[in-house]
């Protein structure tokens, strides 16, 4: 019997060693919500920041979000990866799932041809306010 | 009860008299779970601390396309969206990147429109003058600058430009600064080299988060050659970037899945000789089918939760303790300047009770099963083989 009580109270302690562990990270993540997350959103957006600074090594791994779609070999078509970031991305889901370029609505419709004889496939009609709207001076800093 | 611990403690001097085996079983195992368990805990952390910072970001983001590439757009596009029902501002933003060829690093340059100069985690503050900058971690490491000192970048017309450093951020911040050189917004469009008129890209600010979606689709519409970031597809780049299932984690997290697949199933395939031969005697001395199969389920519960216990603790300990320094090398790829991580301990109830629950049960029942098949024959043909 008494391997099964030593057992059972080094397997006690190893759960409290862990409960532990799990109670020091809620703490610290509250922590952090409290002291850290103010000043870090406050900065983010003050300097207007839209990615982490994780990997430097090419423009579409340093701002993923901002990047020409982001995916692999954009570089040159063709070409092997040239960053290992690239490889920690997943792809794309039309990849795995090719009906969702379908429910994307990534179609559109077919525009009458015009003077120089193309149709155009129009992704919506263009309302003539936002049209006349468009080419104001210029400026910067906008507010209504 | 006592019955039980009976079997228990039987079930431990079994497992005893072969103390290599069962102690190598134990390593290989909690390193398994070890190495599952810090890829999902360092990848949900930060999934998690992106999540969070990001609500700070622009609600939108405008960037103009020519030829499937992001190229500067027009400062005057900002007016007409800065015109839309329920924007509230727009702001142009400068940056871009300059390559350091001494320290072969690329660094990001950003411009900081105007507002307070004095800000949480900037030790000293923004730049307000042509001349200033203020640094990242990263940066102000690899060149030993500080406040007050000086830094030398090359800028698009591959000039040396001189920048005196009136601010470094924080290393709390160092997952979002660490590459970068914050000057004026006017500076930095003279350094990228950016036309007159010009901004890298707009951001936008929505008054109301559920208009962010009709907001971008009215700037759609009204410049087609635009490409309208929401916040939310800010957010779902790293949810993707950092899923479990995406590309290198998930390698490493396969691996270590396999590598307990594999234990696993050298269990399930068959009993030892001498294991046969164990059970056949306990038959023959009057043990039941019930007692044999509870002691090899002990036997299972032993090995499988010591090193559940054993592997998360190591786990948390390398992922919150250690800053995850066995997968930073994976992270970091070719990044010159690649922050210190610290990520956010957070752990999910769920996550620990799914690990449990994929290894300890499956464990389990591949020691048990095997004994079941030995444990109903006849303990004369178990023994004789």
């Amino acid at each position: 019997m008494s391997r099964a009580r030593t057992f059972i109270v080094l397997g006690t302690l190893g759960l409290v060693v862990l409960g532990s562990l799990v109670g020091w990270t809620r703490y610290e993540s509250r922590r952090w919500k409290r002291d850290d997350l103010p000043q870090l959103r406050a900065l983010s957006s003050r300097l207007h920041l839209s990615d982490l600074a994780l990997w430097t090594e090419a423009r579409y791994t340093r701002h993923p979000s901002q990047a020409d779609l982001f995916s692999a070999f954009q570089d040159s078509p063709g070409a092997p990866e040239h960053f290992p970031a690239g490889s920690i991305v997943s792809p794309s889901p039309v990849l795995t799932d090719p009906l969702s370029i379908v429910a994307s609505g990534s179609g559109g419709r077919l525009r009458d041809a015009g003077s120089d004889g193309r149709r155009r496939a129009m992704p919506e009609e263009r309302s003539p306010d936002v049209v006349a709207a468009r080419g104001s001076s210029s400026g910067w800093a906008f507010t209504p | 009860m006592r019955r039980h611990l009976k079997i228990l403690d039987f079930a431990l001097a079994s497992l005893q008299r072969r103390p290599f085996k069962n102690w190598a079983i134990i390593a290989v195992y909690a390193f398994t779970v070890a190495v599952v368990a810090s890829v999902l805990f360092l990848t949900q952390s930060i999934r998690r601390e992106a999540a969070q910072l990001f609500v700070g970001a622009p609600e939108l983001t405008v960037q103009r396309m020519v030829g499937g590439r992001h190229v500067p757009i027009d400062i005057g596009v900002g007016e007409t969206i800065a015109a839309f029902p329920s924007v509230v501002g727009v702001e142009p933003r400068f940056w871009g990147y300059t390559y350091d060829a001494v320290t072969e690093s690329t660094i990001t340059i950003m411009g900081a429109g105007p507002g307070m100069a004095t800000i949480d985690l900037v030790e000293g503050r923004l730049p307000t003058r042509p001349t200033e900058s203020a640094i990242g971690a990263g940066v102000a490491a690899m060149w030993g600058a500080e406040v007050g000192g000086e830094v030398i970048l090359v800028d698009a017309a591959t000039t040396g430009v001189l920048y005196e450093v009136v601010g470094t951020f924080e290393s709390p911040s160092d997952i979002l600064t660490n590459d970068l050189v914050v000057m004026t917004a006017e500076e930095a469009a003279l350094f990228l080299g950016l036309p007159e008129g010009k901004a890298t890209d707009l951001a936008v600010r929505v008054a109301n988060d559920n208009e962010i979606d009709t907001i971008a689709a009215k700037v759609k519409r009204a410049f087609p050659d635009s490409r309208p970031i929401t916040r939310s597809e800010v957010l779902r780049t790293y949810d993707a970037v950092f899923h479990w299932r995406s590309g290198m984690m998930l390698a490493v997290f396969s691996g270590g899945l396999i590598a307990f697949v594999i234990l696993a199933w050298d269990k399930a395939t068959g009993l030892s000789a001498e294991e046969r031969r164990e059970i056949g005697i306990l038959k023959a001395v009057g043990w039941d089918t019930g007692d044999v199969l509870e002691l090899k389920m002990w036997e299972g519960v032993v090995i499988s939760s010591t090193s559940l216990i054993l592997g998360l603790i190591t786990a948390m300990v390398h992922v919150f303790v250690l800053g995850a320094p066995l997968l930073t090398p994976m992270l970091r790829g070719w990044s010159v300047l690649f922050p210190e991580l610290h990520p956010t301990p957070h752990v999910d109830p769920y996550l620990l009770f799914a690990i449990g629950f994929l290894t300890v049960v499956p464990y389990v029942a591949a020691t048990v099963a095997p004994s079941w098949k030995a444990a109903v024959t006849d303990p004369d043909e178990v023994v004789r083989g």
